[in-house]
């Protein structure tokens, strides 16, 4: 009983709770800053820090703990910090659901439970935040994130969905994150089901595109239109705590590719050279690819962005969850 | 080392995350208080340099918050559709009615047969 209650503690502080996922989060955020300098020939971020490494991690410390908090007499400040850790705090919870967690919860129909975390917490608590500190560019900035999330969300929920359903055909616990993680990599191999992951696997690239809001889905900030957009009012703690809660939502949209649909470091284990070398190459190549598209496209307009994701995100993983469907039949 | 909780029940499993997200906002908060600056300026809104009386509303109008999704999004898949049912002729709407019905006849013929014969 005491060794649970320790793991659960170091679960959520260090591993791969607040430490881990935060740290991890801003190091994604470097690699992005780092790999568009690279492909646009400057330099990126250098001085503090390694290379430059810590730059996002001072960014965000300097933001919550030396800035002031500039407020408008409509602004409800308080409200959009409780939101912001709330949303940062379903992101730690849903580490819990994955392999890579020490404090592991796992059940029938945890996925849902998952999407439930992902899909409303996180950015209802953008959506919340950004509403409490109004403002009429954040008013703009806030109904295109409103109208990105009735199609990306469903996106993302569909193209997920198809491994799950997949793997719950033969094991068990059914519709289980951990379940899908640990056995996706043998339909890899399956000549059936290969056609089906790759259709979810470019669905998910879309939708990371639009989930991060980074070019080509960079309309609900669209800086210099719109000002900052949905962040146009955030200052001081609260802008250090948005910046953090968007970062840990693109690492936790990466993490459960790198795990539910490319199948983590199965079949090695955690613990081994090849398991961990494997996890590293996945998520280092979806943030390569991600940043090579953030740097062809130009930002779409709204009515653009969201067909482009009815096109080549909704629509395929629609296809690929019906004939997922057949195959479980 | 590991701790692994397998639970059948899914409102278990939902009622074990809601605990879970509980104590890490928790902890966030206590830490959050602990390093966040306190100081505070208060501010107009910022409108490019111009002052407040130039909008109407601070904040948005429920209506206007799907102003993309509605007016853009949705309008052209509305325009489509009256273009190519609704045009006052009854032979393009029963040709667009039967079009359809009859593709989602054939799928569903479809879906029958290969159900029956996976089973």
């Amino acid at each position: 009983m005491m060794a649970d209650i320790l793991t659960l503690i170091f679960s959520i502080l260090i591993y791969p709770g607040l430490l881990f996922l935060f740290s991890l989060a801003l190091f994604t955020q470097y690699l992005y800053r780092k790999l568009s300098a690279h492909m646009q020939k400057r330099m990126g971020p250098t001085y503090v820090g390694p290379k430059g490494v810590l730059q996002p991690f001072y960014d965000v410390w300097k933001l919550i703990h030396v800035k002031e908090e500039v407020v408008t007499k409509y602004s409800l400040p308080l409200i959009a910090k409780f939101f912001a850790l709330t949303g940062l705090a379903a992101a730690i919870t849903v580490t819990a659901l994955l392999p890579l967690s020490i404090y592991r919860i796992i059940g029938n129909y945890d996925f849902l439970v998952y999407i439930y975390l992902c899909c409303l917490w996180i950015p209802l608590s953008m959506i919340i935040m950004s509403l409490s500190m109004p403002g009429p560019y954040t008013s703009i900035g806030v109904s295109r994130i409103l109208s990105f999330i009735t199609v990306c969300e469903p996106a993302y929920f569909a193209s997920l969905l198809v491994p799950v359903t997949l793997v719950s055909k033969d094991y068990s616990p059914v519709y289980s994150i951990y379940t899908a993680s640990v056995n996706i990599w043998k339909y890899w191999l399956n000549p059936y089901t290969v056609p089906l992951l790759i259709l979810s696997l470019i669905a998910a690239l879309v939708i990371l595109q639009a989930k991060a809001m980074i070019p080509p889905f960079n309309i609900p900030e669209a800086e210099q239109e719109i000002i900052a957009g949905f962040e146009t009012e955030f200052s001081g703690p609260i802008l250090g705590l948005g910046i953090l809660l968007h970062d840990v939502d693109v690492t936790i949209t990466i993490l459960s590719i790198v795990y539910i649909l490319l199948g983590g470091p199965y079949p090695f284990p955690h613990l081994s050279i090849p398991g961990i070398v494997i996890v590293i190459v996945k998520y280092l190549a979806i943030v390569l690819i991600s940043a090579v598209i953030e740097n062809i496209f130009g930002r779409y307009r709204i009515e653009q962005a969201l067909y482009i994701m009815l096109k080549y995100a909704l629509i395929p993983a629609l296809i690929a969850l019906i004939l997922a469907m057949i195959y479980i039949l | 080392m590991v701790v692994q909780h397998i639970i059948g029940d899914p409102g278990l499993v939902a009622l074990y995350l809601t605990a879970y997200m509980l104590i890490a906002l928790a902890v966030l908060v206590v830490i959050f208080i602990a390093v966040s600056s306190k100081k505070r300026r208060v501010t107009t809104i910022y409108l490019s340099g111009e002052p407040e009386d130039v909008i109407k509303e601070h904040v948005p109008a429920p209506g206007h918050l799907y102003w993309g999704f509605m007016k853009r999004f949705a309008r052209r898949t509305y325009e489509y559709l009256v273009g190519k049912m609704h045009t006052g002729n009854l032979q393009d709407w029963i040709n667009f009615m039967v079009s359809w019905y009859g593709l989602l006849l054939l799928l569903s013929i479809i879906l029958g047969i290969i159900y029956v014969y996976m089973r």
